[in-house]
């Protein structure tokens, strides 16, 4: 996996490239946990280049969602394939996340 | 019939989904069909991983057959009996700040797979999953 951080403002933009999986989740967890996200109003992940993902990198959506609901922020997906929108719809995540098909 | 035995680590995953994703014949590996089933494969190889044996080490044995157009995968371990089965599915109509992170994994494999069974027998739980790939 690939990540890349771009912090315009109190917008956050991460791309991920590759697997987010239970091997890889940790290693996007540590590269945000170097980012105060107190002060970032918008977080968006953009998943045009995420080729898989497992509960582990649901789980890390969820945990990036409800932190920036309590502090009044917002978190946005966008370039979300169908295979992997099946996933959200799934989950039911569908119905409260912010996503923006590919 | 084809198998593997590798230690119940999370290191070892790629390994475990190489091997599965490797019996298939080419011709049947859309992309779609083949996250569902590595999607499957690590729910149910990380759980073994995660509780199959608490803070000890133990094997975990994979075991994949083609026929008739499925793909069936079993894995074995000799851990704690736990059929995993029975965990709760999430609650994903409950509104978003009150639903539990947890349950997401074994959720996914009960949606994904076509089958999904669980038996306890000598000492070893048994987790059998059957996929469709149609017939190749």
């Amino acid at each position: 996996m690939e990540i890349k951080k771009a912090l315009n403002n109190q917008n956050l933009i991460i791309s991920i490239k590759g697997r987010l999986d239970t091997m890889t989740a940790p290693q996007l967890e540590e590269e945000i946990k170097g980012v105060s996200l107190d002060e970032i109003e918008t977080v968006t992940l953009n998943m045009r280049e995420l080729e898989y993902i497992s509960s582990s990198g649901l789980r890390f959506i969820l945990v990036i969602y409800k932190t920036m609901l309590k502090q009044g922020g917002h978190l946005k997906i966008v370039n979300v394939s169908d295979m992997i929108m099946e996933l959200f719809t799934m989950t039911g995540m569908a119905d409260y996340i912010d996503l923006e098909k590919a | 019939m084809k198998q593997l035995t590798v230690n119940a680590d999370v290191q070892n995953l790629s390994k475990v989904l190489e091997f599965i994703i490797g019996n298939l014949h080419k011709d049947s590996k859309n992309e779609k069909l083949q996250h569902d089933i590595e999607l499957v494969c690590e729910e149910i190889f990380v759980n073994i991983c995660n509780y199959a044996y608490g803070d000890k080490t133990g094997m975990a044995k994979i075991e994949t057959d083609i026929s008739d157009g499925k793909l069936t995968i079993i894995f074995r371990d000799n851990g704690i009996p736990f059929n995993p089965l029975t965990r709760q599915n999430p609650d994903i109509s409950l509104p978003p700040e009150e639903r539990s992170i947890g349950g997401l994994g074994i959720y996914l494999v009960k949606n994904l797979a076509n089958e999904v069974s669980y038996r306890y027998d000598e000492n070893t739980n048994i987790l059998m999953v059957i996929k469709k790939i149609g017939n190749i």
